[in-house]
């Protein structure tokens, strides 16, 4: 009899467990709820959020626009590390990036910038190409 | 089948529904309670998630890096109980207490003291995994606890106890890989991923910086957004069909390279090897078990087949 008890606490305290491990996350991940001895799997979703997508464009004088290689800023030499890959976060950091193009490439040249910042829903606009970068703003 | 549904329904009928109901939740509560198999299995987890704890801890529990009493006691108990849980020595009382100190640095110091690194999902899987480790007979194969036992049956001249026992700490740590899977993908599924935006946002924060990947090699957005479908699909995949024989033998493979590829590519720490270690819970305890006789040159008494 106490063998048969023991058994069924057993099996209670089993499934207790089981529907734990199957439905605590539920708690942060449905109920958007925290309490850190709850699981969570929600694994890389903070990973790379926030940083930005940019793509350079030069415009000469007959006023045809081309991308900007990022070899410029970055010119290859072995050997290279991704881990040193540079990470743009704010509007900011892509005009400091523009100035150093304007400079490279010299006077009258033209720079426009598309950027847009990583959000867990996808992509966020930043800027659209439309400003030169290189003339100073006012 | 007509003439049965013009039958008036008795009030004891009308119940039948309730033990079909019980008829069905019986297969998952056989399977997770009261399963019985060989023990080499649960064995065979325990050193694999022990070697994991080691490689997460071990270094940052060194002597040197605080002799505070407190960290003093933590890192002793730590170093013991591994190394006596490890080898199956007294693994009734050191498995526990690893897992009481696992939780202590995943729950105590990485959420209350704010060590952050302790909070990340590979220090949170090896803790749950770890206290379901302790919750199971983990020593009585593949143990100095198995090797003191057959040496004292020996001695008494009787058969060795049997390496079978009540699967049941097998079956939450098989439940435990599920969970991660399927909590997962239900993660990832939304657009943002989906789509291989999230996708581009790994390969520029380990690696390309902020280039747009279509600059990198034509068809990136296309190749990114076919990987993290295909991802989310082996996750789905993986969190329903590990139950099936059929579908298991289809999905174990990928499941193993899926985690392969992080380990190679991303910061995963020992998240892959963990769940890696987590796959032999649903191997088939018998044939996991011929597999590891069959590796073993010599018979060993009283072996799981034996009873």
């Amino acid at each position: 009899m106490a063998q048969r008890i023991l058994s069924g606490v057993r099996s209670a305290f089993v499934i207790f467990l089981a529907l734990f491990v199957l439905l605590a996350p539920g708690y942060k991940q449905v109920l958007n709820e925290n309490e850190y001895w709850m699981p969570r799997w929600q694994m890389f979703s903070g990973k790379g959020l926030g940083i930005l997508a940019v793509r350079f464009e030069s415009e000469g004088p007959d006023g045809v626009r081309q991308d900007v290689a990022w070899d410029h800023f970055d010119p290859p030499k072995p050997p290279r590390s991704p881990v040193r890959a540079e990470r743009l976060h704010t509007e900011r950091d892509v005009r400091r990036k523009a100035q150093v193009l304007c400079r490279a490439l010299g006077r009258g040249t033209a720079v426009y910038a598309h950027a847009r910042k990583a959000v867990r829903s996808g992509w966020e606009p930043v800027l659209a190409g439309e400003e030169n970068l290189c003339k100073k703003r006012r | 089948m007509q003439e049965e549904a013009l039958i008036p329904v008795e009030p004891s009928q009308r119940t039948s529904w309730v033990r079909s109901v019980g008829s069905q939740l019986a297969v998952p509560y056989r399977w997770l309670c009261c399963s019985e198999g060989s023990t080499r299995q649960l064995a065979l987890m325990r050193i694999g998630i022990v070697l994991n704890v080691w490689a997460r801890w071990s270094d940052d529990r060194v002597l040197y890096r605080d002799i505070a009493p407190e960290a003093l006691l933590v890192g002793s108990l730590f170093f013991l109980s591994s190394t006596m849980a490890l080898v199956g020595l007294f693994t009734r009382f050191s498995m526990p207490v690893l897992a009481a100190v696992v939780s202590y640095f995943v729950f105590f110091l990485g959420h209350e003291r704010g060590v952050e690194p302790y909070t990340h999902h590979h220090t949170t899987l090896l803790a749950w995994c770890c206290i379901f480790l302790a919750l199971g007979p983990s020593g009585r194969s593949l143990s100095v606890d198995r090797y003191l036992a057959v040496q004292r049956s020996r001695k008494r001249g009787v058969e060795p106890p049997p390496e079978r026992a009540n699967l049941y700490a097998v079956r939450l740590l098989a439940l435990q890989l599920v969970a991660v899977y399927l909590w997962g993908a239900l993660d990832k599924t939304n657009l943002g991923f989906l789509s291989g935006a999230r996708m581009t946002h790994y390969l520029m924060a380990y690696y390309t910086g902020p280039r747009e990947v279509e600059q990198l090699f034509a068809g990136a957005t296309w190749i990114l957004g076919g990987t993290a479908s295909a991802t989310v699909a082996l996750e789905y995949g993986l969190a329903l069909g590990l139950f099936f024989r059929s579908t298991r033998r289809l999905l174990i493979v990928p499941g193993l390279l899926l985690h392969g590829a992080f380990y190679f590519a991303l910061s995963v720490f020992t998240f892959s090897t963990t769940m890696a270690v987590l796959y032999l819970a649903f191997i088939d305890d018998d044939e996991l078990d011929a597999v590891v006789a069959a590796l073993l040159p010599i018979r060993s008494a009283g072996s799981a087949t034996s009873g």
